[in-house]
């Protein structure tokens, strides 16, 4: 194939100056996602996932000492976050503007990124308050956040975010806050707009029933190492990693009610956290060897797929 | 399960916030035995959280009646219901916000102890170890504060706390729905072996069927503060009649089958570009 | 070291505000010693300038009194009034917030209208008042600037409370089983008490700054020597020796912005602590 990818992720890392030392947060990932690509990184707390799309999307604090180099090939120039780059985040309470109304917040993009003028962005606004599923959005433009249910400030979190007509949606666990019912619709809702749009979705969950929904390509971390990535359908078939493998594993032993399939991965000695040498995974590993606690196991694999693991076959 | 066997009782309970139109929690009856499971599923703004509240008597209803172990909670006063607290205890969806932040876990656990005299001061801080063990927790924890611990970890305090009284039933809201999965494979294992351990009933309150199916031998659907379907979980979620119990399985998000090989296995591009 | 204190340490604008008001609080209580010369003394020629006579190294006022040891006089008097008075609001605040956060009902309302009506009448003019009635010793300014200071504190610790009272952790330990009273001292008070410890930190400065304003007034007790008064007296003559003036206003100065930097350092580090996201 020779597309030129939409975001290429190389030997990127980010470490956060902390006491007692410095915290590493993400080591040496090597990632690409092509245009209109759906791409979702499953981990869980303290994996890195959430450093990684804050980087992508521009938002790493000053403090943070990043190497490696996150490019956006297919766009040749930095992206303009909002424009080039949308962002959905976990919490619709927080992430709109209480004083706002809802058309204005969706406007200002408009009118910031397109210079749209404002009676043209607000019939924008309702043009795309439709389009995430807001009943009679004519008279509802004009309300502030607070007279919206969760789930609906959360579509009208994703109506900020594709406003614009960004290449890439990021979203950060945009279900987790929102009970079963509407993250079904919010996450059919994020796949009917990027494919409509043609843009690339790269979405951070640590639920892998989320990840199956909606993802071409998932890109498993721990302790902020890659540890798998590949096709989504192969990945929750016959995962390689121990740890893609435990939490396939679990998610489908809750799915099946069987309590005695749980124990697959050990406790947590405390926070993960990226180990000097050795494997990260390798203290709540099932299968770890002597090698696993001295030699970090390299990528076997390109920016697509691959795994890092001794014991699985490349 | 009903009768006098029950150990929890609830009848026609009924709670209006003010100014509200419809109750949160409208003509609730229900009953738990002696070390049943039960589960309480419903999507947010059914009333789960509300009925909760009110079966701890941390809310007051506006009608119903309350029986548990034979008693009636609800004409409970002052030191009386103190002591039954014991009896009947919460585990909360937000670790974190269920310890107090200024306070190390050790006295957190000992609170229990102390308010029903169960274990005297001498012999509190190893009281204190044993339940942080029996959680599977490191007796040395005593000494942190709740911020210095994992979700994870956090969570097996608050169910240490709770267990700590030697309760009967055991009311957990969402106990395992903000953790990750790992971790909460580990808090469902761990509370499927103190239910076989301890004879312990309980209440568990999700929406997510996942957590019921593993928690539960019978289930009560809840929509719009009553409670529209009931009976052994296994059954109704395998055949639902409420409305309610069907959108919630329909929304369920499921991985695709594992028999399912109908793989295009390699990469769509190892593209020799990017090695 | 306690987490708390660490954190206090790490603020070097509070750290060095600290160690600024401690050492003034030691040269006021050692000032006896460290400058033996009575400041009400008239004990040299009258309106010499600082820094040109060893025997008065801040000069002389109109009376030819010692302006360093009436600074250092000055100073006993100001700490010692503010930081009663702070303490005694605070205390007095606290007893009537938590007394309304904790019942409710007909006692809240009622406690919360007496803290209203404190509240609309400026505090400088019930301390004028007070003071006027009851005479211009050192104890009435102290219960007149607490007298008017109370209602912050008695607000804001209300508020804790109010809030407290439906946190999950407080809940937790309601169905622990913990008696009312533990739930109160245990539970609700040590985590609505720091705002208030700052608070109190920062009406130490203000309680400086009416002490001062009543002796400029001279509503203060004119027989022993004060900031407020010897910026007073100074007026008279400040245009010829403006330093009579300038020396107790710096004195003021730093004195106030030190107790601000330290009541903020105090509120960063009490904070409670939350894990990281």
């Amino acid at each position: 194939m020779s597309l030129v990818p939409l975001l290429e992720l190389s030997g990127l890392s980010v470490r956060f100056p902390a006491e007692p030392r410095p915290v590493r947060a993400l080591d040496g990932v090597e990632l690409e996602l092509l245009p209109s690509e759906r791409l979702v990184l499953v981990g869980e707390s303290g994996s890195g996932k959430s450093t990684l799309l804050w980087k992508i999307a521009g938002l790493l604090p000053e403090e943070a000492e990043v190497t490696g180099s996150c490019r956006f090939p297919a766009l040749g120039r930095a992206p303009v976050p909002g424009r080039d780059v949308g962002l959905v985040l976990q919490d619709p309470f927080t992430s709109l503007n209480p004083v706002l109304s809802v058309g204005e917040q969706i406007g200002e993009v408009l009118v910031t990124h397109r210079s749209a003028s404002w009676s043209a962005a607000r019939q924008a606004a309702v043009v795309l308050l439709r389009r995430v599923g807001i009943p009679e959005p004519e008279r509802r433009v004009d309300d502030p956040p607070h007279r919206f249910s969760g789930g609906q400030r959360q579509r009208i979190a994703i109506a900020i975010a594709i406003a614009a007509g960004p290449r890439l949606l990021l979203a950060d666990e945009p279900t987790s806050g929102l009970d079963t019912v509407v993250q079904a619709q919010i996450l059919d809702l994020l796949d009917g707009l990027v494919r409509e749009q043609g843009a690339a979705l790269l979405l951070v969950t640590h639920d892998l029933a989320v990840a199956s929904r909606i993802a071409d390509r998932i890109a498993v971390l721990y302790a902020g190492t890659l540890v798998e990535c590949g096709p989504a359908v192969r990945i929750l078939s016959d995962p390689r990693h121990p740890y893609s493998s435990a939490l396939v594993a679990i998610a489908r032993a809750l799915e099946a009610g069987r309590i005695d399939a749980l124990a697959t991965v050990r406790a947590s000695p405390g926070e993960p956290e990226a180990a000097a040498r050795g494997c990260p995974f390798a203290p709540r590993c099932a299968f770890a060897f002597a090698r696993c606690r001295v030699e970090r196991p390299a990528w076997s694999g390109d920016r697509r797929a691959g795994v890092a693991c001794h014991l699985a076959v490349p | 399960m009903t009768g006098a066997s029950s150990l929890l009782e609830v009848a026609d309970l009924t709670k209006r916030w003010p100014g509200a139109g419809a109750p949160a929690v409208d003509a609730v009856s229900f009953a738990i035995g002696a070390g049943e499971r039960v589960a309480l599923v419903g999507a947010s703004g059914s009333g789960k959280t509300t009925l909760a509240r009110l079966v701890l008597r941390l809310l007051e209803p506006d009608r119903g009646t309350i029986r548990f172990s034979g008693r009636d909670f609800l004409a409970l006063r002052g030191e009386a219901l103190r002591r039954t607290r014991a009896e009947l205890q919460l585990v909360f969806q937000d670790p974190l916000a269920a310890l107090d932040p200024r306070r190390r876990i050790g006295a957190q656990l000992a609170d229990p102890l102390r308010a029903h005299g169960l274990v005297p001061r001498a012999e509190r801080p190893a009281a204190v170890g044993a339940l942080l063990a029996r959680v599977g927790l490191d007796p040395a924890l005593a000494g942190r504060f709740p911020h210095e611990l994992s979700g994870g970890q956090r969570q097996r305090v608050a169910i240490a706390r709770a267990l700590a009284s030697r309760p009967r039933l055991l009311v957990l809201d969402e106990p395992v729905a903000q953790l990750d999965v790992s971790v909460k494979a580990q808090i469902l294992a761990l509370l499927d072996r103190l239910h076989r351990e301890e004879k312990l009933a309980w209440l568990w309150i999700t929406h997510d069927l996942g957590s019921a199916r593993i928690a539960s031998e019978r289930i009560l659907v809840m929509d719009a503060g009553r409670i529209v379907e009931e009976g052994p979980t296994a059954e109704v979620l395998a055949r639902p009649r409420a409305a309610a119990t069907r959108a919630l399985l329909a929304a369920e998000l499921r991985l695709p089958p594992s028999d399912r090989v109908d793989q295009p296995l390699t990469a769509p591009s190892v593209s020799p570009r990017t090695m | 070291m306690s987490p708390a204190l660490a954190r206090f340490a790490r603020d070097r604008a509070a750290l060095v505000a600290a160690f600024l008001l401690l050492g003034l609080a030691l040269a006021a209580a050692a000032a006896p010693l460290l400058w033996p010369v009575d400041p009400d003394a008239v004990g040299g020629p009258p309106l010499l300038r600082p820094f040109l006579d060893p025997a008065h190294p801040l000069g002389t006022d109109r009376l030819g009194r010692d302006v360093l040891a009436r600074l250092l006089h000055g100073a006993r008097l100001s700490l010692t009034v503010a930081v009663a008075a702070a303490a005694a609001s605070s205390v007095l605040g606290a007893a009537v917030g938590l007394a309304a956060g904790l019942v409710g009902g007909r006692i809240d309302d009622l406690l919360m209208r007496i803290t209203d009506a404190f509240q609309t009448v400026p505090g400088f003019l019930l301390a004028l008042a007070f003071v006027s009635v009851f005479g211009p010793d050192a104890r009435s300014v102290v219960l007149a600037i607490a007298a008017s200071a109370w209602t912050g504190p008695a607000r804001l610790i209300r508020a804790e409370i109010v809030a407290l009272r439906g946190r999950d952790f407080v809940l937790a330990a309601i169905v622990a089983g913990l008696p009312r009273r533990d739930v109160a001292l245990r539970v609700l008070l040590p985590n609505a008490l720091p705002p208030v410890v700052a608070y109190a930190a920062v009406s130490v400065a203000s309680a400086v700054l009416i002490e001062a304003a009543l002796s400029f007034l001279g509503l203060a007790d004119p027989n022993r020597a004060s900031w407020g008064a010897m910026i007073a007296e100074g007026r008279a003559v400040l245009v010829s020796e403006p330093w009579l003036s300038i020396l107790p206003g710096l004195a003021l100065l730093s004195t106030v912005l030190a107790v601000n930097l330290v009541g903020e350092g105090l509120n960063e580090a009490l904070a409670p602590r939350r894990a990281r996201p």
